[in-house]
């Protein structure tokens, strides 16, 4: 009996704190198929003449084009993400076979870089972009993204290495394979899981960063999250159209996220602590 | 027998080194250069002063600038209040979720969705949620009886709009976004406790509670201290929430030290004065930063 009320307590507490994380979302998605008069009405309804009007403007209405946005920030989270794979699997590798002097220092400096705040290095990085013409580019930003990306892919790729035993590698070796064919044939096919995890969670970090994209492009080069910001900047709020690029904008996020979600906790923590 | 054409440490070198000197020429030089400018008289709003070396001025300022020892208080204070909340009802998730159940993997992704979507994305949804005319917190608080019909329909409960509850309502978007954070490491570490102290405890007679005290929250620490750090230093970062939901305002009541260097650089554009709170800033953090390298001893 008393185990019985337990579980129901529990139970309660779980549904309420599920409601609480999930209500915020449905009522975001709700609101993108209301019409302007229901997004403002009081009492609030919940769906009372389903729209796709809003989708309709997002899309299709002339200077709002939130699709075109969103392909700004497709191809800038792609090449950063190359660009961070490429540079970061190479010296995570390094890292994890080959012992030289000051490697571990070097290392965590990698690391470090990550954490500072980004205020830090906005203005010189805001000046050298206008100089040297990065400005408002898909270049630039993927540029930018990198710089955030690779010490993360160097620390999470340091980790899924280090976990496949180096004498697999050195037997493939003796038997005749050269270094890079070893890798190629050994080390990333066991790594791959833990490599498109890397990957997904740097696609991740790029489609929603902000900070840098509000600062460093204007309108060529403008991706998502500065786009839906600019439904605000009029007196009057269009809340039904600002919850439809919200809501087109979280679906490749949520697709994302269903897939790395095992690997969550290791990316999280940089690699610190392994779920 | 393979004959290797280069040695080991020479590749060693040739792979790590585009990476690092990418970060240099992104990361340090950046920084470099705004350590030097932050002794700079440098405003871009003021051409006619000049650029100028003032020594220390900029930091002997900013002692005595009301703005920026407010935002330094209000950073400490949102810092403090968001992570020690993440924590408490993270960790109050996280035991309730160690249990086995069935649909528990759902049940532990769908706490994480709050997480992973675009920040601005949630200001903005805050926002709407906050709205002192229509918004649903207000209508709900109406429907409890906690909000008279006087306050509901004049929209006078505005609660980004007014001083004292600006950066508190900002404060629960990121307690709202971050405790799933926090709840994931957390059960992380639980799940990682060995079951044969807690069985022994249970023989021994130990209550739940002391349980938790002796065994759990003890082996909970690594993982504490990693989610405090990362969540500290993730907080003081915070632009993208503040920015859209009250732009530090009103007046300067949700302004915190990293918000107020952002103005300073790119609307009254003196960088000299932005890139000195800038640099405090990242000395703080970059300690921080330590802190946690030192303890988690990755590598």
């Amino acid at each position: 009996m008393k185990r019985n009320i337990e579980n129901a307590m529990i139970g309660v507490i779980l549904a309420v704190g599920l409601f609480m994380a999930l209500f915020p979302y449905v009522w975001l998605i709700l609101t993108s198929f209301k019409t302007d008069a229901e997004s403002i009405s009081i009492p609030p309804t919940i769906l009372a003449h389903p729209t796709l009007a809003n989708y309709e403007y997002v899309i299709f209405q002339e200077g709002v084009g939130i699709l075109f946005y969103m392909k700004n920030s497709a191809i800038i989270a792609a090449g950063s993400v190359a660009l961070s794979l490429l540079l970061g699997v190479s010296a995570a590798y390094a890292f994890t076979r080959f012992r030289f002097r000051g490697s571990g220092g070097l290392a965590f400096w990698i690391l470090s870089t990550r954490m500072g705040p980004p205020m830090g290095i906005i203005v010189p990085i805001f000046l050298l972009w206008k100089f040297l013409d990065l400005y408002d580019t898909l270049l630039g930003m993927i540029l930018v993204y990198t710089m955030i990306n690779v010490p993360f892919v160097v620390w999470m790729m340091k980790g899924y290495f280090q976990e496949i035993p180096k004498e697999i590698e050195e037997a493939a070796m003796a038997d005749g394979c050269s270094r890079l064919m070893a890798f190629r044939k050994i080390m990333l096919p066991l790594a791959l899981p833990g490599l498109v995890a890397t990957g997904v969670f740097c696609l991740l970090v790029s489609w929603n960063e902000f900070f840098f994209a509000l600062l460093l492009t204007g309108t060529v080069a403008r991706t998502a999250p500065v786009a839906i910001t600019s439904s605000i900047s009029t007196e009057i709020v269009r809340w039904g159209e600002m919850c439809a690029s919200s809501t087109l904008v979280l679906i490749p996020v949520l697709v994302c996220f269903a897939y790395v979600q095992k690997h969550f906790v290791r990316g999280l923590t940089l690699g610190a602590v392994r779920g | 027998m393979r004959m290797p054409s280069i040695s080991d440490k020479h590749l060693a070198y040739i792979l790590i080194i585009p990476a690092v000197a990418f970060l240099v020429a992104l990361t340090v030089f950046p920084f470099a250069f705004s350590v030097v400018v932050s002794f700079l008289n440098w405003n871009i709003g003021h051409p006619e002063y000049g650029i100028y070396l003032v020594g220390v001025k900029n930091y002997v300022d900013m002692l005595s600038d009301y703005r920026f020892l407010g935002g330094l208080i209000r950073s400490l204070f949102y810092t403090g209040t968001a992570v020690s909340a993440e924590y408490f009802l993270g960790l109050l998730f996280a035991l309730l979720l160690s249990r086995e159940f069935r649909g528990r993997g759902i049940v532990r992704a769908l706490f994480l969705v709050p997480m992973v979507g675009t920040p601005i994305v949630y200001g903005l949804l805050w926002r709407m949620l906050y709205n002192p005319d229509f918004g649903l917190i207000n209508y709900i608080l109406y429907s409890l009886g906690l909000l008279s019909s006087s306050q509901f329909y004049s929209g006078h409960a505005d609660w980004l709009g007014n001083p004292t509850f600006a950066l508190l309502s900002i404060i629960i978007v990121d307690i709202w976004q971050w405790t799933p954070f926090m709840f994931l490491i957390l059960l992380a570490g639980i799940s990682s406790i060995p079951t044969e102290p807690l069985e022994a405890a249970k023989v021994d007679g130990a209550s739940a509670w002391q349980t938790f005290t002796h065994i759990t929250l003890p082996a909970l620490m690594p993982a504490t201290v990693v989610s405090l750090l990362i969540r500290t230093m993730d907080v003081f970062k915070d632009f993208d929430k503040i920015y859209i939901m009250t732009g530090g305002g009103p007046g300067v009541a949700s302004e915190t030290m990293n918000y107020y260097a952002y103005d300073v650089a790119f609307n009254y554009m003196n960088l000299g004065y932005a890139a000195a709170i800038a640099f405090t800033m990242s000395v703080c953090v970059l300690i921080l930063s330590n802190v946690y390298l030192r303890f988690t001893r990755m590598g």
